[in-house]
């Protein structure tokens, strides 16, 4: 079996390629020690199968990011047997950098230029033999939208694997060249055990680059390393420029040298940007963006779960048609459809421990992670959309402003604003974040943004302590967010202090061209996905809710009603911290058992503390607990952030791969919504409340 | 005084001259091709981004990403 490494700047349209020539993702995991995904997939031809690795999308093989060591470890040191270079036909003049940079590796390589149906309409000719000729490895263009070129890739590639392998490039680097020969010559008969010439090892130690000195140094190489800082440091002193500029800048001559025999740009009449310029207008450009991204996420949570139109619904006095609403949404149909096997189950069989088990523990568990799934797949759907059109990075860019006051880049609005939605698909969502500690950053700020369970939960706390006056509702219902959001920020901000970083992460966003993407291929990447998360996290999610079910209905002297439950037992434990809140006895007990019970999700707070007071109606339990005002509000802003749920913490120790991040996560959470609900209640009772 | 992306106005364009910053931030920007000789245009310039267009490519960068790439006018001296 054959592997080939895929290797492309991003925006290049590389996940699109990859999907349309794998049709599936044979399998995502996380790079080694980061949160840099790896996928793989497989391509069957005659005889044999190639498995295609896709690395992460890259400006350079240099190293300055994660991506870049990831991408450049595995073309040093991976089992690949060819590489698959990617270059952009609508900007080859930049996308061509990196070509040279890995064809200066390896020939056993062919490159493909993409976008091939765009390239002529946007008046970008490029000379395909004329490129052949000049990088000295098969070209290919081809087009993921179309088909065009994917059979003549694949043949391209077969010939490679079969030995058709070209030299590596020589790009000449003018002034450095004396020194590199040098370099050379210091570095003969030394085995570094990585796979690439020794020119370009000398190009490196040249440059400085630490990785090459470190694994130089290791192999007996100091005269070597040695040699080039001094000539690193003499070429500084006469050039009056450091070596890897040169470098860089050499490369780009070279580029714009083939580029000059063999693109042809042409003015285009149209123009293409008026919208583009929209996005980038001061006060207009924020506003469309926010309206573009709410309206794709309140379209796919309404099919979901009916929110939020059918708060808007209840809010106008037509709870009836709310309620149809909900019961006629995916999670209403799939919630529908299990309650009527439960109660099938639970008329057919002897109500005993065993059938409830299988009734409320594997039903239920199968039901919650099978309601998370049309939900993930359509907001994967619309990121992929939003991603791939070109409206995302626009968005992002024109949002920028307001996320860098959290210590985030604009990109921070897509995991914000489905966050709102359920936090579980935002935490997946925190990989379009650009730099490592953003995206580290954003799943441990991510699970205080109130989401829609709690959403209910504050409504219920709002119309039972704070129906008599809609002014005093609103400015609860204000301040609970404001509490949640404001953890958000605050969050953000304290874990980019913990993981390192001092400054707000700087914006340098390539904006595609806005453009229709491929719908099919959107499908087939979310998809992809959806079924991986069914897989990764649904395992997980499903023996830990079989977990909390187990701690609810059994006590130390077997199956036990939920007052009697071992969780019941742990509530009473905990109960004395409600004494921050005044709360004692059976109230303080209460509250704490439900809220060990919103683990598995935020939707069985109110329903547990209702089996715990043994009323049906949520809202008449809460009026039972007889809190006075600012007790309510303080623990509405507990139960809104107290802690991630099952899902959600299971989402951030998938994405991540640190389960210290994780429990990092879970114990600030917990901390921090304890101070915060806290003060909250001292305030408010200070107030008068 | 240096003229930088960051004060450029709109529609403008100008050569790379040179670029400032840590190395790595330094590196990645040269290499999204904002290397010295490039030809750089300004698309927009107002409010949060600066956003413009290089070696065919739209890059918004941030006001102090910009500020770090020092630029001449398009045929312009040498400073």
């Amino acid at each position: 079996m054959y592997k080939v490494a895929v290797v492309g700047n991003p925006n290049v349209g590389k996940s699109t390629l990859f999907t349309r020539l794998t049709r599936e993702i044979a399998h995502i995991a996380n790079w080694p020690g980061t949160t840099v995904e790896r996928k793989e997939g497989v391509l069957h031809l005659d005889g044999a199968d190639v498995v295609l690795v896709d690395l992460p999308g890259v400006y350079s093989l240099s190293g300055v990011s994660v991506e870049e060591r990831v991408a450049r470890d595995y073309i040093l040191n991976g089992d690949w047997d060819a590489v698959l270079v990617l270059v952009d036909s609508l900007a080859p003049e930049r996308t061509l950098y990196l070509a040279v940079h890995a064809l200066e590796l390896t020939g056993r390589a062919v490159v493909a230029l993409t976008k091939w149906d765009a390239a002529h309409a946007r008046g970008v000719h490029v000379h395909v033999e004329a490129l052949r000729g000049a990088l000295g490895v098969p070209v290919v263009a081809v087009s993921a939208v179309t088909g065009e070129g994917l059979g003549e890739l694949v043949k391209a590639l077969q010939e490679v694997l079969g030995g058709g392998v070209g030299k590596p490039l020589r790009v000449n680097y003018g002034l450095l060249e004396p020194a590199i020969a040098e370099v050379e010559q210091e570095l003969a008969g030394l085995n570094l055990g990585i796979r690439a010439p020794t020119r370009w090892i000398a190009l490196k130690l040249l440059e400085g680059d630490e990785d090459l000195v470190k694994l130089v140094e290791a192999a007996g190489g100091e005269t070597a390393v040695r040699r080039a800082r001094e000539l690193r440091e003499a070429v500084a002193r006469s050039a009056g420029v450091d070596p890897e500029e040169l470098t860089v800048s050499s490369r780009f001559n070279f580029v714009d040298e083939i580029a000059k025999r063999a693109v042809v740009r042409m003015r285009v009449e149209k123009d293409e940007r008026a919208l583009e310029r929209f996005f980038l207008s001061p006060v207009l450009g924020p506003i469309l963006s926010v309206a573009i991204l709410v309206a794709a996420y309140a379209l796919v949570f309404t099919l979901n779960t009916g929110f939020p139109l059918n708060v808007l619904l209840e809010a106008v006095g037509l709870s009836g048609l709310a309620e149809r609403l909900e019961s006629y949404t995916l999670s209403g149909l799939i919630s529908g459809f299990f309650d009527s096997i439960a109660s099938w189950l639970r008329a057919g069989l002897p109500a005993t421990p065993l059938a409830s088990l299988l009734v409320d523990g594997l039903l239920g568990g199968l039901a919650l992670v099978l309601s998370f799934l049309p939900l993930i797949l359509m907001a994967l759907l619309v990121l992929a959309f939003l991603e791939d059109s070109g409206v995302g990075p626009y968005a992002a860019a024109s949002l920028h402003r307001l996320f860098q006051k959290a210590g985030l880049s604009g990109r921070a609005a897509y995991p914000l604003l489905i966050a709102l939605g359920c936090n579980v698909p935002a935490v997946m969502a925190s990989r379009t974040a650009p730099e490592e500690a953003e995206r580290r950053q954003l799943m441990a700020a991510v699970p205080f943004v109130p989401c829609q369970a709690r959403l209910v939960l504050l409504l219920a706390f709002a119309s039972a302590y704070f129906a008599d006056s809609p002014l005093l509702a609103a400015a609860a219902f204000a301040s609970a967010y404001a509490a949640a959001l404001g953890l958000f920020a605050a969050t953000s901000v304290v874990a980019r202090r913990a993981l390192g970083a001092t400054e707000a992460p700087e914006l340098v966003l390539e904006l595609p061209p806005l453009h229709r993407p491929s719908l099919k291929v959107l499908w087939w990447i979310s998809w992809d996905y959806a079924k991986h998360y069914l897989k990764r996290a649904g395992l997980v999610i499903f023996g830990l809710s079989l977990v909390v079910w187990g701690l609810t209905s059994y006590g130390p002297s077997g199956p036990a009603e939920p007052g009697e439950s071992y969780a019941a037992l742990a509530g009473r434990s905990l109960a004395p911290l409600m004494a921050l809140l005044d709360l004692s006895g059976s109230k303080a007990e209460s509250v704490a058992f439900a809220a060990l019970a919103g683990l598995v999700a935020k939707e069985t707070v109110l329903l547990s503390l209702a089996a715990y007071q043994g009323s049906a109606d949520p809202v008449e339990a809460l009026k039972l607990l007889g809190l006075s005002r600012a007790q309510a509000l303080a623990l509405a802003v507990f139960f809104t952030t107290y802690m991630p749920c099952v899902a959600t913490i299971v989402a951030i120790y998938k994405e991540s791969g640190s389960a210290k991040l994780t429990a990092a996560a879970v114990a600030w959470s917990i901390l921090a919504s304890t101070a915060v609900s806290w003060v909250v209640y001292a305030v408010a009772s200070t107030l008068g409340f | 005084m240096d003229v930088t992306l960051a004060n450029v106005p709109e529609g403008g364009r100008v050569v790379v001259v040179n670029v400032t910053g840590g190395a790595g931030l330094r590196r990645r920007l040269l290499e999204m091709g904002f290397a010295p000789g490039s030809e750089v245009e300004v698309v927009a310039n107002k409010w949060g981004p600066v956003v413009v267009k290089v070696r065919g490519v739209t890059v918004a960068l941030g006001r102090g990403m910009a500020a770090k790439i020092q630029v001449k006018p398009v045929g312009g001296g040498s400073g």
